[in-house]
């Protein structure tokens, strides 16, 4: 068998994580709707319905490709990509083409020389989901809650030369939008869906082979071994004489093949024409300056401080195993310095619940703006950290919002100040012989007090933090 | 009754109020004598797809337990509105069988902010498929016919909107204008239509032909009345995003203002335009001279690229409109044609369900937007459309209003259009208003055979004010009555025009 270079490129379309749909305001949570719940005009492509862009949709799209090194084009627009599908309500996506949201960015991988590798990215650009068919008795039923969600379509160069690299680049981008909050990636809920293209070429040629372009795989490992597949596959019909079609593939995971889905002479004519609905947007330069400004350290960085945070090597490892560094990562970002602790609550409850529940944490309801408050909650002593604990697990198994939910659990303690200054008063005059013996030198007096005041405390109905009331007492007793 | 059919019929919009305001009559009565006005009449002319008489009935009650005067400005006052304007619980058409089932759950945003001003909207007119038509002839519900003369074509593609208005069923209608939808049946009607700013007023459930040229405007008798249904349906919409956030000056209380030191062009060579139609020409003339008269200076100006409009526009036209109805396919709403699968059920639906001028613009503009054909065709009319923008910068900088003709000729016989390209280019004085988005108003200045013709002024963006000051000025010199006199629909009128 020759030994051939092999080519890959890979188009990653991921869903942006906004309140509202790309170009309407209907909510954007196809999973947590039931069917057509999300299904405004604009959702379901009535006459007369028109499109308004989503501002935070762009600014997803602008940190992202701030992120992925792109240069921002200021004033960009959207087409009309046309074709008829039942899923797709308009006849037409609303897309980019002529003029993307960020060109001409980069990735760095380990490539396959063991060396740092970068990849190109061509293009960043917004669109918006289709409508989701669910094919059951013969029938064919729309649910158009998707229907208009903000996507993201990121564009490599043909650049990568194995599936390893497109593996590693497609990891690495996924841990780069989340980290950066743009998506969530979760594969298997379609928030990330991965294709690629496949071709190669005698080594030393100028001219790239024909490619074969593979959809929606289903995982990274589905991805590269269709990629590997392929390449075996192309070999062999340049060895045995033969010619490769260009055309799209399909993965069979079963049989660990891809197969013919659709050639080159049915592929679209999509006709893109400028969305006249839409007028250009003018992205305002300060506004640009202002989101790159506001970005975090980038990725990499991030990953070397977390060792300058004194998380430890196992704890990393453990965290980078469980696809939790990109979710920590944006769980932290607005208080780096609560890293540490962060961490220790990552590894050791929300590790604890992902063992007793099952579920990875990727495709939890736990999200990293509700684990942070969480924490922040029993950092500031409003819960305890057994509570803590239950609160995360609710969060987890449910979803829902760290403060309101703690209230709703019974979790928080009583910040009664006043109470426990009196409780602690009270227990200090009615053991002088105590304040005298601490005086004197034995401290251990102060914690017979703390079991004192506490049992008054718990007596007269109070739950309140031990931490606090050991804080009132201690002031008490210096002054 | 306190108010006869008749009596309605010629009452314009201040009239209506003040009979309100004074409990001359009732709203519930107008809205009776509205119906009775329509019953008689559409036998004949076919201006209305669909009555709602339930609804209005409603809002026209309610209206009447308003304390008076009721300071809304439609308030209990009859209109209609054209059918590819959304209508919340009202079937709305488009004027096409495909949509022959379709009941909207929303309202237009013009539709809203008629009723918001109290409007009573009666029903939904006749037009041409989608709007693809300068006739009224295209209409899956069959023509509307001219209630000047019901051997003639009312224009279109508005043509309920201005026939029910001129035979008096409503003082005031919405239409439509994409490249004249509005204009061209007012001049064939003896009414004043505008077409306003492109996005003056949003377009916001209107079901699109051709998205950027497409515009809402109100048909009425009047320029007064015109300018008040205007200041209605006028404003911002933050759900069109190409709605113009530009704060909008109210035009009513303008109307009277006058021309004098206004500078009013026109293009001489006009006048000797092959096909044009001597008394077109005429009427042109007398609006010229009224404006002369009232103290306006006449500027004589070349109109600018006329001759590559019609070409820019079809291509446009058709290239947004073949996108804009991939939508009815028939599986969330409409009609849906059987099939022995998807692709035959989508071949059968459309088929079956679009008239042929529809087809025939979906296959031009598919094939315009193709690949290998975009360039030649969709660019180089984008390219000749920012000409125009140009063009008509610099002829808006040294006029302030310019005057020509509407369409070559007045209202043909009905089914005598030998090809679609002669209907086309009928459009030719109508398209650079809609292709610049400049405003545009056609208003009557004189007759012909029992027939009115119309003039057009256009304007800079935002100065519909200009366009309404001229027309009243030329309605006052030259009263040409709207409504067909009584005694019509069904006999031919003899038309007053006098100077």
């Amino acid at each position: 068998m020759t030994a051939y270079q092999t080519t890959v490129g890979v188009e990653v379309h991921v869903e942006l994580t906004t309140r509202s749909k790309m170009f309407c305001p209907c909510r954007n949570a196809p999973q947590d709707l039931g069917e057509n719940q999300a299904a405004c005009p604009v959702c379901l492509g009535l006459p007369g319905a028109l499109p308004s862009v989503n501002r935070e949709a762009l600014r997803l799209g602008l940190v992202a490709a701030l992120a992925l090194n792109c240069r921002v084009n200021p004033r960009l627009w959207f087409e009309r990509k046309n074709y008829i599908y039942p899923d797709l309500v308009k006849g037409y996506q609303i897309s980019q083409y002529a003029m993307p949201l960020g060109e001409d960015g980069w990735l760095t991988i380990p490539g396959d020389s063991g060396e740092e590798k970068r990849v190109d990215i061509l293009r960043v650009h917004l669109e918006e989901d289709t409508a989701k068919l669910i094919h059951a008795n013969g029938e064919t039923l729309v649910d158009v809650n998707r229907s208009g969600a903000p996507l993201m379509e990121i564009v490599t160069r043909p650049v990568l030369s194995s599936g390893r690299e497109a593996e590693e680049y497609v990891r690495k981008l996924r841990a780069v939008l989340v980290y950066h909050g743009v998506s969530r990636c979760r594969i298997q809920l379609g928030e990330m869906r991965v294709e690629a293209n496949v071709s190669i070429a005698p080594p030393g040629a100028t001219e790239l082979g024909i490619r074969t372009e593979i959809k929606n795989q289903a995982g990274f490992n589905h991805m590269r071994g269709a990629i590997e597949y392929e390449v075996r596959r192309h070999a062999e019909v340049l060895d045995s004489g033969g010619r490769i079609r260009q055309e799209t593939r399909g993965w069979d995971d079963a049989n660990q093949k891809t197969f013919v889905q659709r050639s080159k002479e049915d592929a679209h004519d999509y006709r893109y024409f400028p969305e006249p609905d839409l007028p250009p947007v003018v992205l305002p330069a300060n506004w640009v300056e202002e989101e790159r400004s506001r970005l975090p350290e980038p990725y990499d960085q991030y990953l070397a401080s977390l060792a300058r945070h004194g998380v430890s090597p196992a704890d990393r490892d453990a965290l980078s195993r469980n696809d939790a560094l990109s979710f920590l990562a944006a769980a932290a970002r607005p208080e780096p310095e609560s890293t540490p602790r962060l961490v220790k609550r990552l590894v050791t409850d929300v590790f604890g619940i992902i063992n007793a529940t099952g579920v990875r944490l990727e495709a939890a309801k736990l999200d990293p703006e509700n684990f942070r408050q969480a924490v922040s909650l029993q950092t500031a002593g409003r819960i305890s950290a057994a509570g803590l604990r239950t609160l995360l697990e609710k969060l987890y198994r449910e979803g829902g919002e760290a403060g309101p939910d703690a209230a709703r659990l019974g979790l928080l303690l009583e910040d009664d100040s006043a109470a426990v200054l009196t409780a602690v008063e009270t227990a200090i005059a009615a053991s002088p012989g105590m304040l005298a013996e601490f005086r004197a030198g034995k401290v251990a007096v102060r914690n017979a007090l703390l079991g004192k005041t506490m049992k008054a405390l718990k007596a007269g109905g109070k739950t309140v933090d031990p931490r606090q009331v050991g804080e009132v007492l201690d002031r008490a007793l210096q002054s | 009754m306190s108010i006869t059919p008749e009596q309605f019929a010629s009452l314009d919009l201040a009239a209506t109020q003040a009979g309100l305001a004074a409990g001359d009559f009732t709203s519930e009565d107008l809205l009776t004598a509205s119906l009775a006005r329509i019953q008689v009449s559409e036998p004949r002319v076919n201006a209305i797809l669909t009555r709602d008489p339930e609804g209005a009935l409603a809002v026209a009650r309610q209206a009447d337990r308003q304390a008076k005067p009721d300071p809304r400005p439609l308030a209990g006052i009859p209109v209609v509105v054209k059918d590819n304007l959304m209508t919340r619980g009202v079937r709305t058409t488009c004027g096409s069988k495909i949509l022959e089932n379709f009941i909207p759950p929303y309202d237009a945003g013009a539709v809203e902010k008629l009723r918001a001003a109290g409007a009573v909207i009666v029903g939904k007119a006749n037009m041409d498929e989608f709007a693809m038509g300068s006739t009224g002839e295209n209409s899956a519900y069959g023509p509307t016919r001219n209630p000047w003369n019901p051997d003639r074509v009312t224009g279109g593609s508005s043509s309920g909107s201005a026939a029910v208005v001129a035979y008096g069923g409503v003082a005031a209608a919405l239409g439509s204008d994409t490249g004249g939808s509005i204009r061209q049946p007012a001049s064939f009607c003896g009414l004043v239509g505008l077409k306003p700013t492109y996005g003056r007023v949003s377009r916001w459930g209107l079901g699109a032909l051709a998205s950027s040229l497409d515009q809402i405007g109100p048909l009425t008798r009047t320029v007064r009345d015109n300018a008040l249904v205007y200041d209605v349906i006028a404003g911002h919409d933050p759900r069109d995003s190409t709605s113009s956030p530009e704060p909008f000056q109210p035009c009513l209380a303008k109307v009277p203002d006058g021309v004098r030191g206004l500078r009013v062009g026109f293009d001489p060579s006009i006048f000797n335009r092959d096909g044009l139609d001597p008394v077109t020409g005429q009427t042109l003339r007398q609006a010229l001279d009224v404006a002369a008269q009232a103290g306006a200076e006449l500027v004589e100006r070349e109109l600018p690229l006329i001759d590559y409009c019609v070409a820019a526009y079809y291509v446009i036209c058709a290239c947004e409109a073949s996108a804009n109805l991939t939508r009815y396919d028939g599986v969330r709403y409409g009609v849906r044609a059987a099939g022995d699968n998807l692709w035959d059920s989508f071949a059968h639906t459309r088929g079956s369900g679009f008239g042929d001028e529809v087809k025939r613009r979906i296959m031009m503009g598919s094939f315009a937007l193709s690949s290998g054909y975009y360039d030649a065709y969709y660019l180089k009319a984008s390219q000749v459309r920012h000409l125009l923008v140009d063009a008509f910068s610099g002829l808006l900088r040294e006029v302030d209003v310019f005057l020509l003709p509407v369409t070559p000729a007045p209202a043909r016989l009905l089914g005598t259009a030998a090809t679609p390209l002669e209907n086309y280019l009928g459009d030719i004085f109508t398209l650079s208003a809609n292709l610049t988005g400049l405003p545009a108003l056609a208003f009557p200045a004189g007759a012909t055979a029992g027939l009115p013709v119309g003039v057009q002024a256009m304007a800079g963006y935002f100065r519909e004010d200009l366009l309404y000051r001229l027309a009243a000025v030329v309605e006052q010199a030259l009263p040409v009555t709207g409504l067909v006199p009584e005694g019509c629909p069904w006999q031919r009128p003899a038309l007053e025009a006098s100077a």
